[in-house]
């Protein structure tokens, strides 16, 4: 199955999202804020910075004006003094020095009211009285005057120092007459401002410096910055900015102004300084998120390596098993649950691998089986398929559920038509079971039926033979219907029956004619007998006449009997007996008949010659045992004494209560032809015995068998 | 290693190497001296400007430059061969050489040539006309220094100033610099406005100075020292004499301390405070010592009363007011 998400990605995914970006918010908006609020502290710290300078600069430029203007109204007159006490008064204050020591200005001129120099002093120079100049058009001398206030000129660089100076003049006024009277033009050096903003901490490096409006560098915490003549954009405001350096820095400007001039004070801090604290959140915050991050790669590392690694080599591995390779087995190890799972993965594989390899076995066996069982399917249904009746298999619901080819092509339908379909509508087409269904009967019965029907839609004569199905408990689950065509043997059957009757007819009309000519011979032999005068003569006619009707007798009954073939000998030999009782008149009417006579049905070959010994006994006993009117008993007795393979064995008894034969005369040698034909026909002809018992009388006790019917063709 | 794990140090050391660096201590304005101990030469040629050195380390000291800890000097007084001297400093890896004068500086320069050592001057009267700079504000050819020339004739002055009478003024020189005939030309022009006389004298030896001392007695109303190395070497010997002949002294060395009554010029701490603050630039800010401007150092008054009084000048309040410095 292919993954279309995996859980790495899902991890990754989750990792950022969960970790990484929030993260990345809040440390954007921190690291913003910060920005801002760093920032505005550090315009607002150094705007206080400047102020400072600024309040410091005022003050040490006030305290010059004071010192000039205090100088001024000690020496009230100074104007009117000699020049020597002049320059001495200027000197003095030459020697004004700051805070630390150095000289605030380089060199002091008195003027007078009309602009000429009275005195000058200077801190290098010997100024001689030659040297003295009128000043009167300079503006350090007309403001002053004019204004009445202290006049700040422009700044100048010192030729000899490099120092940036400014021209400070002051009025010299007339208090008593409130006019002014002169002029003091002092020329202040910036260094003093360099020592008050070198004071002036702006942070850790930072510093305030003042550009004049030239936006040369004029004063600067490092001396040497002035003194390389370094210039500044003088438009540039707060905010961040390029510093003096060049560098980015964090700009604040602000304005000294000394009475008609101003100079630009600015403060500057790096703005790596400046930001420092910034930067340090920006950096905390990137530490942390690194380490978040470095964290978060460590444990996704770890949970790749110890959860998903392990989690996609099983499921490599089930892949691979899935796929067949039941051989591969997890290859993780360790004490954790994946370690339990990989083990109880890999023996739940082993097992499985046994169990596949057992079912393997078995399904082999089950091939092995099934494959017996089709082919004994496959043999079976050839079988089946072989047999050429129609074959079917019903359920109790006389539904087809299994039919042979033959019952298909019987019926000109697939296999699958022929399903389901009930028996009773494909061989009768009528809506239920026909009376004698053979399938019922066998349903009802559980019996084997059979039976022989036509079916007009079929045109056939057709054999239902049905056998019952059983299951395991003996139920009758239905029944094998096979479908013999019979109508061919019909045919035929009827032919022959057509044709026995026939043979029937023909044979009945031989029988009687045998009957009619054995008559006629009788008639014939009773005419002649009837012509003869002697009696012994007309006795063997009659003899004769009875011995051919005895056999005419045989034929007679056989075709008068249903079977042409045997003759119901109990009624031949009565109606044989009482035939020759009636043929010997008197004789036969002091003799009492007694016939035992069982059902007895004998076949021509068998009766011919068995009524032929009768006819000659029982003559022979009408005729000879009871001379002389003597009455006597004659008894017959046919039955049937034990059977032997398909043939029955008879006892004939033949008896009389007569004078009996005498001793002398043996039945085999003697010269009377019925003794003689009895004996030969008993012996040689019905292969039986025959015993003569001679102590009450004549009792002939003749045992044979029913002869085999030979072919005569 | 295992694979994975490699694979995972791999990752993390990719991540956490930016985080390194970025943590890793850059080389900041105050922290790339840490640790590190500068060496620095200092010659000096004569043993009154000490308190140059003095000061020099005084002021590297408030920059942060602490003897015995990050900072270190070797120092020579005795400059008969320079070139040794700048040779062994050099083998000795020095950061940067501290000199004082012309003469000395100029050797140094030149024994230097070629080398990345940074020489910081400490007190050279004219150094463009020494030819030790090309300009102030851009010096060049890697030094940069304290210039202390300028005050030499309002240093005449003050010594009219308090010697109000003076008409003829001794002023001895040597040949051994171009830094003394520039101060006396200073001097010329000086005693010309002022309307003075000058009697000068060459001593380039102690001999010829003491020939030319004994020879001013009755002639010349006070003495004015030049800025000369030699005469500040033999310095006592004129203030000896000065003393004994109750001659006045002024100068624009500085130098009263050893005894001359008036100077008006340089304080030699002062001076070496501010050779520190370009020294401190050079070594702490690695600022190249050539794009530092010269500066000029602050000219102050000073006044020995004692030699004052032993030549038996009473120097006006007014000047005393005025001076910035006052030896009782």
């Amino acid at each position: 199955m292919k993954i279309k998400v995996s859980i790495r990605r899902r991890l990754v995914l989750s990792l950022v999202l969960l970790a990484i970006v929030p993260l990345l918010l809040l440390g954007t908006l921190l690291s913003w804020q910060s920005y801002v609020i760093q920032q505005r502290q550090i315009i607002e710290l150094q705007n206080e910075k400047a102020g400072r300078a600024l309040v410091q600069i005022n003050s040490t430029i006030y305290g010059l004006e004071k010192a000039l203007y205090n100088a001024l109204n000690i020496y009230l007159n100074i104007l009117d003094s000699d020049i020597s006490k002049q320059r001495r008064v200027l000197s003095e204050l030459l020697s004004l020095r700051d805070e630390k020591g150095t000289s605030v200005f380089n060199e002091l001129t008195l003027i007078d009211a009309l602009g000429q120099e009275l005195a000058r002093e200077s801190r290098t120079s010997i100024i001689t009285p030659d040297e003295l100049v009128s000043r009167a058009t300079s503006e350090e001398f007309t403001a002053p005057l004019s204004s009445r206030k202290t006049y700040f000129g422009p700044v100048f660089i010192d030729g000899k120092t490099g120092v940036p100076v400014m021209l400070l003049s002051v009025p010299v006024i007339d208090v008593r007459s409130d006019t002014v009277r002169g002029v003091l033009v002092a020329e202040m050096k910036m260094k003093f401002m360099w020592d008050i903003v070198d004071k002036i901490n702006v942070g850790e490096s930072g510093l305030v410096y003042i550009v004049d409006t030239t936006g040369r560098v004029i004063v600067h915490p490092n001396p040497s910055v002035v003194l390389k003549e370094t210039y500044y954009d003088v438009n540039i405001r707060s905010g961040t900015g390029t510093g003096l350096d060049g560098g980015k820095a964090v700009l604040t400007h602000d304005t000294l102004q000394l009475g008609n001039r101003h100079l630009h004070v600015m403060t500057e801090v790096p703005l790596e300084i400046a930001l420092r604290n910034t930067y340090t959140s920006l950096l905390t915050i990137f530490v942390f998120l690194v380490l978040a991050l470095t964290g978060s790669i460590y444990l996704g590392f770890i949970i790749v390596r110890k959860v998903i690694r392990p989690v996609e080599s099983l499921a490599e591995t089930a892949k691979a098993i899935s796929s067949g390779d039941i051989s591969r087995r997890s290859d993780i190890s360790g004490n954790d649950e994946l370690g339990a799972l990989s083990d109880s993965f890999n023996l739940m594989t082993g097992r499985l691998a046994e169990t596949i390899t057992s079912l393997k076995s078995e399904i082999a066996a089950k091939e092995a089986a099934e494959k017996k069982i089709r082919l004994a399917y496959e043999e079976w249904q050839r079988t089946f398929d072989s047999i050429s009746q129609p074959v079917s298999i019903h359920d109790r619901e006389y539904r087809i559920i299994r039919a042979n080819r033959a019952f298909a092509d019987f019926f000109k339908l697939s296999y699958r038509e022929l399903l389901g379909k009930k028996c009773f509508e494909l061989f009768h087409c009528s809506n239920g079971p026909i009376a004698g269904c053979p399938h019922r009967k066998t349903l009802d019965t559980g019996l084997n039926s059979s039976e022989e029907l036509f079916e007009p839609t079929l045109d056939k004569h057709l054999r239902h033979t049905t056998s019952p199905i059983l299951d395991d408990n003996g139920d009758i689950t239905g029944s094998v219907h096979i479908a013999e065509d019979i109508t061919e043997r019909k045919h035929t059957e009827e032919k022959i029956i057509a044709s026995l009757k026939e043979k029937e007819v023909l044979l009945k009309e031989v029988h009687h004619r045998v009957k009619n000519n054995m008559q006629v011979i009788s008639s014939l032999l009773n005419l002649q007998a009837r012509q003869i005068s002697d009696k012994q003569y007309a006795d063997l006619f009659n003899e004769s006449r009875n011995r051919i009707a005895s056999m005419s007798l045989v034929h007679e009954k056989l075709y008068n009997s249903r079977d042409l073939a045997h003759v119901d000998f109990k009624d031949y030999v009565h109606t044989l007996v009482n035939g020759l009782s009636a043929s010997y008149g008197a004789a036969s009417s002091r003799v009492f008949l007694t016939m035992l006579i069982e059902n007895i049905t004998l076949s021509i070959d068998t009766a011919i010659p068995c009524g032929l010994i009768i006819n000659e006994l029982v003559s022979n006993s009408l005729k000879y045992a009871f001379p002389e009117d003597k009455k006597g008993e004659l008894k017959i007795v046919l039955e049937k004494a034990d059977s032997d393979e398909d043939r029955h064995y008879y006892n004939l008894i033949i008896s009389d209560n007569g004078i009996g034969i005498p001793e002398d005369i043996d039945i085999r040698k003697t010269k009377s032809l019925g003794l003689q034909l009895v004996s030969n026909l008993v012996e040689h002809q019905l292969q039986g015995n025959i015993t003569l018992d001679r102590s009450g009388g004549t009792l002939f006790h003749i045992t044979f068998r029913e002869l085999k019917y030979k072919n005569r063709i | 290693m295992h694979r994975d794990s490699l694979i995972l140090s791999t990752i993390i050391s990719v991540i956490l190497l930016p985080l390194l660096i970025l943590l890793s201590p850059s080389e900041s304005f105050s922290e790339h001296t840490k640790g590190k101990t500068y060496l620095t030469g200092i010659i000096r040629p004569n043993v009154k400007l000490q308190n140059i050195v003095d000061g020099f380390k005084a002021g590297m000291e408030l920059y942060g430059f602490r003897e015995g800890e990050n900072i270190s000097y070797i120092q020579t007084n005795d400059i008969s061969d320079i070139d040794s001297v700048v040779e062994k400093m050099i083998e000795m890896k020095v950061d940067l050489i501290f000199t004082m004068t012309a003469d000395t500086t100029r050797k140094t320069l030149k024994k230097l040539a070629g080398r990345p050592v940074p020489v910081i001057f400490g007190g050279i009267y004219d150094p463009i006309a020494s030819g030790i700079v090309k300009s102030l504000s851009v010096p060049g050819d890697n030094v940069t220094g304290v210039m202390i020339g300028g005050s030499t004739e309002k240093a005449f002055e003050w010594l009219l100033k308090a010697v109000p009478h003076a008409k003829k003024i001794y002023v001895p020189f040597s040949s051994e610099s171009d830094t003394v005939a520039i101060c006396m030309s200073v001097l010329k022009k000086s005693a010309e406005k002022s309307r003075v006389e000058l009697m000068t004298s060459k001593t380039d030896t102690l001999h010829e100075l003491t020939v030319a001392l004994a020879s001013i007695p009755g002639k010349a109303d006070a003495i004015f020292i030049p800025n000369s190395p030699f005469l500040i070497t033999n310095l006592e010997t004129i203030i000896k004499f000065a003393a004994e002949h109750k001659l006045p002294t002024g100068s624009g060395t500085g130098q009263y301390k050893n005894g001359i009554m008036i100077t008006y010029g340089q304080d030699h701490f002062y001076t070496g405070k501010i050779a520190s603050r370009l020294a401190s630039s050079v070594l702490h800010d690695r600022i190249p010592a050539a794009s530092l401007p010269v500066e000029t150092t602050e000219y102050f008054l000073g006044i020995n009363l004692q030699t004052a009084t032993t030549v038996g000048i009473t120097v006006p309040d007014s000047i005393l007011q005025q001076a910035s410095f006052i030896v009782r």
